[in-house]
C-alpha cells in the first residue's frame, strides 16, 4: 500500500482532468482518492469484537486479527495463508490505521446514487448513497469501468448498510482493480450467498457473508464481528500484470517509439533511456506481440530530461491493448531536455516514410511479399545517422536514393529501402524511421498490411505533417500545421479521420475532387490546424481510414522548438570606421588650418 | 625670388583645399535636396498624404522601409539570428533588415527591423543614422512584397544597456502591431568591437 501514497497525487491529477474534461460520465462523481489502509493493508480479515467461522471450509489469503475481543470461533476449517495475528502488536495497530483510513474513505462525494447498484456501469469517482434509503445494495451486476486507467479509484460511501443480494457480482472492466475499490459503509454489511464481491470494505460495525462468497479485497470491521461462512476471501493487492513478449505474428501488436529533443544543450541518444511494457524490457520500434488488456508503458529516465506520451498511450503512459477497436498500438514517448536557456532554437528534422507491401495480398495462402520503404526528407535541415527499425522483416535494406553518398538523407533525396520475407498469415507489420539533426530526433512510422488467403486489397494510408513555422523565438508564437493525406494503395477509403493530439480543431481544406467522400488514390487531401505554442512541442497526428473492411492507420509527427532566451540587440555599428573617418575629416582639417598659417605668416615676413 | 616661388606654392595649395571642401559642401546640399525632391514626388508619401491607405489582412514579406524625416528610402533584407543568439544584420549599411523570427511588420506582436548607424570604409553613411532624430508621432512605412505599405507612427524612444533586459522588445504585451527599430548608439568599444549602447525606436500601427 506504500504504492499508494506514490500514485495517489498522480491519481488525483488524472482524475481531476477526465472530471474537467468530463469524460467521468453521465453519472458524474468526484474524483476518489485511493485510501491509504496503514498497516491494515496486510489484513484480508480485520474485526473488532471477534472472528466467526460459522461453516467451513473457509480460505483467506492475507493476515487476520481481531481488537479488543480476542474471539476467534471455528478456526478449524479456515485456511489462512497468512499470519493469524489475534489481538497483538501489529492488529492493534492495524485497528487504529483502520479508523485513519476510514475517515479517508469519507471523501467529499457529488455522485449521489440510488440504493441498488446493480446493472449500474460506474466510471471511477466518490459514490454516495442517496438517503434514500441510507443503504446500499447489490442486486445482479455492478460494473466498475476503470476507463483504462490501473490506477482508477472507486469509493462507496453508505450511512447504514451494504447488502447484496444471492449471487450478486462486482465486474471490473477496463483495467479497474479490486485493490482500488473501497466501501466506507456507516454500520453493517451483509453479503448474500454464493456473492462475487470486489473491494476493500471498511465498516463501522459488522461484516457477514451468508455463505459461500468469493472477495477479492478486505473485511475491514472497526466495532463488530466478522462471521466468515464458507468464504473464499483474498487481500486485493495492486497489480501490474507481466507481459511474455514475442517477436509480432499477428494483427495486435504494440510499438513502443523514443523521442528525443536536445534543444537546451542535452546530448541523449534515445538508446539512453531504456524502455519497459509492463516493466519487461523492450527497444523503441520493436514490435510486440501481446495478449489484450492494459499495459504500462515505463522508461529509466535520465535527469534533466521530461516525458511526455503520445500515440495510443494515454498521459501516464497506458495503453488499453486490443479492446473494441483492435488495431496495432503505437505509443511514443518524447523525451526534452531540460537545461540553460538558448535564444537560437535549433531547426527540428522531419523526415517522412511510406511502406508500400507487394502483393498487398496472397489470396492463395503463405508466400512472398516484398516491402519497398519510401523515405524523404520534409524539412529544412539534412538528416544523419538514419536507421529503420522493422517487425518480421529483416534486412532492410538502402537500395538506392543517397545519391551524393553523403550519408546524410538530403532535402531533395528520396532514399528507397527494401525487404523481402514470406507471409503465412494476414500480417500488419510496422517500420519506425528515425534520423537526427541538431540534436533532435525525427521519427517517422509506417505500417502496412498484407491479407493472405482471402483475395481482398488491404487499404493504405499515409499522411504527413510539416508545421510552419518549425521554430520559434522565447515565449512561442502560432503555429500552422498543414497535413495531407494519401493512398498508397489500390482501394478508395472511407471514413477518413485526421486527429492531433495537441492542436484543433484540424480543418479540411481541399481534395476530395470527385465529392465522393472517398479518399481516392489518386487525390490528396489537405488539412490544416492553427495553435499557439509557447514551449518546445512534438505533436501526433493520426490519419484513420478504413476498406474491405480493414481499418488502417498511420501517424506522422512534427516538433516545433521554441526557444528559451530573449535574442540579444543587433550588432548594428560600424564605429571605428567612422572614428577612422572622423580622423581624416580632423587631419584635414589641420593640414588646411597649417597652409593657411604659413601662407600668412609668409605674407607678413615679405 | 626664393620667397615669391614658395608662397605661390603655398597658394596653390590653399586654392586647392577651399576648392575641394566646397565640393564636399556642394555635394551634400545636392545629394539632400534630389533626396528631398525624390520624397515630394514619391507615390507612397504621396498616398500617406491622402491616407488612403489599404489594411493588408495578411502582411507579405518587407521589402522596402520609408522614414520621411529622416531621408530614409531602404530595402529591408531578411535576417534570422546568428549563432551568438543577436538579431541579424543587414550586409549593406544602406539596407535595413527585417528579423524574420519574429512577426511581420503589420501583424499582432512586435515587428523589429534593424540598420547601421555609423561610417562606412568607403565614406558611406548608414541608414539609421539619424534614427535618434525620430520624435513621437513621426511616421514610419513598411512596403511589403504584396504591394502594401503598412504605417506606423513612433510612440517613443528608448536606449538600452547591452545586457539590459531587451524582452520588451520583442515582445508585445497587447494584441495589436507593433515596428520597432533599433540601431546602435552611444561610445564605441574598441575592445568589443561595438557600441556600447542600442536605440530603439517603438512605433505602433497607426489606428484607421
Amino acid at each position: 500500500m506504500k504504492k499508494f501514497k506514490k500514485v495517489s497525487v498522480l491519481i488525483s491529477v488524472v482524475s481531476l482532468v477526465f472530471f474537467v474534461l468530463g469524460f467521468a460520465g453521465s453519472n458524474l462523481a468526484f474524483a476518489a482518492t485511493a485510501v491509504n489502509l496503514g498497516t491494515a493493508d496486510s489484513f484480508a480479515v480485520l474485526a473488532g469484537s471477534g472472528i466467526t467461522n460459522s461453516v467451513g471450509p473457509t480460505t483467506v489469503v492475507g493476515d487476520v486479527g481481531t481488537f479488543p475481543t480476542l474471539t476467534q470461533t471455528g478456526f478449524g476449517t479456515v485456511t489462512i495463508t497468512g499470519t493469524n495475528h489475534f489481538g497483538d502488536a501489529t492488529t492493534q495497530s492495524a485497528k487504529a490505521d483502520l479508523v485513519t483510513a476510514y475517515t479517508n474513505a469519507g471523501q467529499v462525494s457529488t455522485g449521489l446514487i440510488s440504493a441498488d447498484l446493480g446493472g449500474q456501469i460506474l466510471t471511477p469517482g466518490v459514490y454516495k448513497d442517496n438517503g434514500a434509503p441510507n443503504s446500499l445494495s447489490i442486486t445482479g451486476t455492478l460494473t466498475l469501468d476503470g476507463q483504462g486507467n490501473a490506477d482508477a479509484v472507486f469509493i462507496f460511501q453508505s450511512a447504514s448498510t451494504l447488502v447484496t443480494a444471492v449471487n450478486s457480482h462486482v465486474s471490473l472492466i477496463n483495467g479497474a482493480q479490486a485493490c482500488n475499490v473501497f466501501w466506507q459503509i456507516g454500520s453493517s454489511v451483509t453479503l448474500g450467498t454464493g456473492s462475487d464481491f470486489k473491494g476493500n470494505i471498511l465498516a463501522m460495525d459488522s461484516i457477514t457473508d451468508n455463505g459461500g462468497s468469493t472477495v477479492s479485497g478486505r473485511f475491514l470491521a472497526r466495532n463488530a464481528a466478522v462471521t466468515l461462512n464458507n468464504t473464499a476471501i483474498s487481500k486485493a493487492v495492486c497489480t501490474v500484470a507481466p507481459v511474455a513478449i514475442t517477436e509480432s505474428s499477428n494483427n495486435n501488436t504494440l510499438t513502443v517509439v523514443k523521442h528525443v529533443i536536445n534543444d537546451n544543450g542535452g546530448k541523449a541518444k534515445y538508446s539512453d533511456f531504456p524502455l519497459f511494457i509492463n516493466n519487461t524490457p523492450v527497444s523503441s520500434g520493436q514490435s510486440v506481440s501481446l495478449e489484450p488488456g492494459l499495459y504500462k508503458i515505463t522508461e529509466t529516465n535520465r535527469p534533466n530530461y521530461k516525458a511526455t506520451f503520445s500515440g495510443d498511450c494515454n498521459a501516464s503512459g497506458q495503453v488499453n491493448h486490443g479492446g473494441v477497436d483492435t488495431h496495432n498500438d503505437v505509443c511514443i514517448i518524447t523525451n526534452d531536455d531540460i537545461g540553460a536557456p538558448v535564444a537560437v532554437p535549433p531547426v527540428p528534422p522531419l523526415i517522412d516514410v511510406v511502406k508500400v507491401p507487394s502483393p498487398l495480398s496472397l489470396p492463395a495462402g503463405p508466400g512472398a511479399v516484398a516491402y519497398t520503404y519510401t523515405l524523404k526528407n520534409i524539412g529544412t535541415v539534412p538528416v544523419t545517422d538514419i536507421t529503420m527499425i522493422g517487425d518480421t522483416c529483416s534486412p532492410i535494406v538502402l537500395a538506392s536514393g543517397d545519391t551524393d553518398g553523403d550519408s546524410k538523407l538530403d532535402l531533395k533525396e528520396t532514399w528507397v529501402y527494401r525487404c523481402s520475407t514470406t507471409l503465412s498469415a494476414t500480417h500488419t507489420n510496422t517500420v519506425v524511421a528515425n534520423g537526427w539533426a541538431n540534436g533532435l530526433l525525427a521519427v517517422d512510422i509506417a505500417s502496412a498490411t498484407v491479407v493472405v488467403g482471402k483475395p481482398l486489397d488491404p487499404p493504405l494510408i499515409h499522411v504527413t505533417k510539416i508545421p510552419n513555422p518549425l521554430t520559434l523565438l522565447a515565449g512561442g508564437g502560432m503555429v500552422t500545421y498543414t497535413e495531407k493525406i494519401t493512398n498508397p494503395g489500390t482501394v478508395a477509403l472511407s471514413n477518413v479521420k485526421l486527429t492531433d493530439d495537441k492542436c484543433s480543431p484540424v480543418k479540411f481544406i481541399s481534395g476530395d475532387t470527385n465529392n465522393d467522400s472517398k479518399l481516392d488514390t489518386t487525390e490528396t487531401w489537405t488539412y490544416t490546424c492553427r495553435t499557439n505554442l509557447t514551449e518546445t512541442t512534438t505533436n501526433t497526428a493520426v490519419a484513420e481510414g478504413q476498406a474491405n473492411g480493414l481499418t488502417v492507420r498511420d501517424f506522422a509527427l512534427a516538433t516545433v522548438v521554441v526557444a528559451t532566451a530573449v535574442p540579444s540587440l543587433p550588432d548594428t555599428g560600424f564605429a571605428s570606421l567612422t572614428s577612422s573617418g572622423y580622423f581624416l575629416i580632423l587631419v584635414g582639417a589641420l593640414v588646411l588650418i597649417s597652409v593657411m598659417l604659413a601662407l600668412f605668416m609668409k605674407k607678413r615676413t615679405i | 625670388m626664393q620667397l615669391k616661388k614658395s608662397a605661390k606654392w603655398l597658394s596653390l595649395i590653399g586654392v586647392t583645399a577651399v576648392f575641394s571642401t566646397l565640393v564636399v559642401v556642394l555635394s551634400l546640399i545636392l545629394r539632400l535636396s534630389v533626396q528631398d525632391s525624390l520624397a515630394s514626388i514619391d507615390p507612397i508619401y504621396t498616398k500617406a498624404s491622402q491616407s488612403i491607405f489599404s489594411e493588408p489582412v495578411n502582411p507579405g514579406i518587407p521589402i522596402r522601409l520609408l522614414i520621411p524625416k529622416i531621408k530614409v528610402d531602404a530595402k529591408i533584407e531578411s535576417v534570422g539570428l546568428t549563432a551568438k543568439g543577436a538579431v541579424g544584420v543587414p550586409k549593406k549599411p544602406a539596407n535595413t533588415a527585417w528579423f524574420n523570427l519574429g512577426a511581420r511588420p503589420g501583424n499582432k506582436g512586435s515587428a523589429i527591423i534593424d540598420g547601421h548607424y555609423g561610417r562606412w570604409k568607403n565614406g558611406d553613411s548608414s541608414v539609421f543614422d539619424n534614427l535618434n532624430k525620430l520624435k513621437k508621432g513621426d511616421k514610419i512605412y513598411v512596403k511589403d512584397d504584396k504591394g502594401s505599405v503598412i504605417v506606423f507612427v513612433v510612440r517613443k524612444s528608448q536606449s538600452y544597456d547591452l545586457k539590459a533586459d531587451a524582452s520588451a522588445v520583442f515582445y508585445a504585451s497587447d494584441d495589436k502591431a507593433h515596428l520597432n527599430l533599433i540601431t546602435c548608439e552611444g561610445v564605441w568599444n574598441s575592445k568589443t568591437k561595438t557600441y556600447y549602447q542600442r536605440l530603439v525606436v517603438f512605433a505602433d500601427r497607426e489606428e484607421t
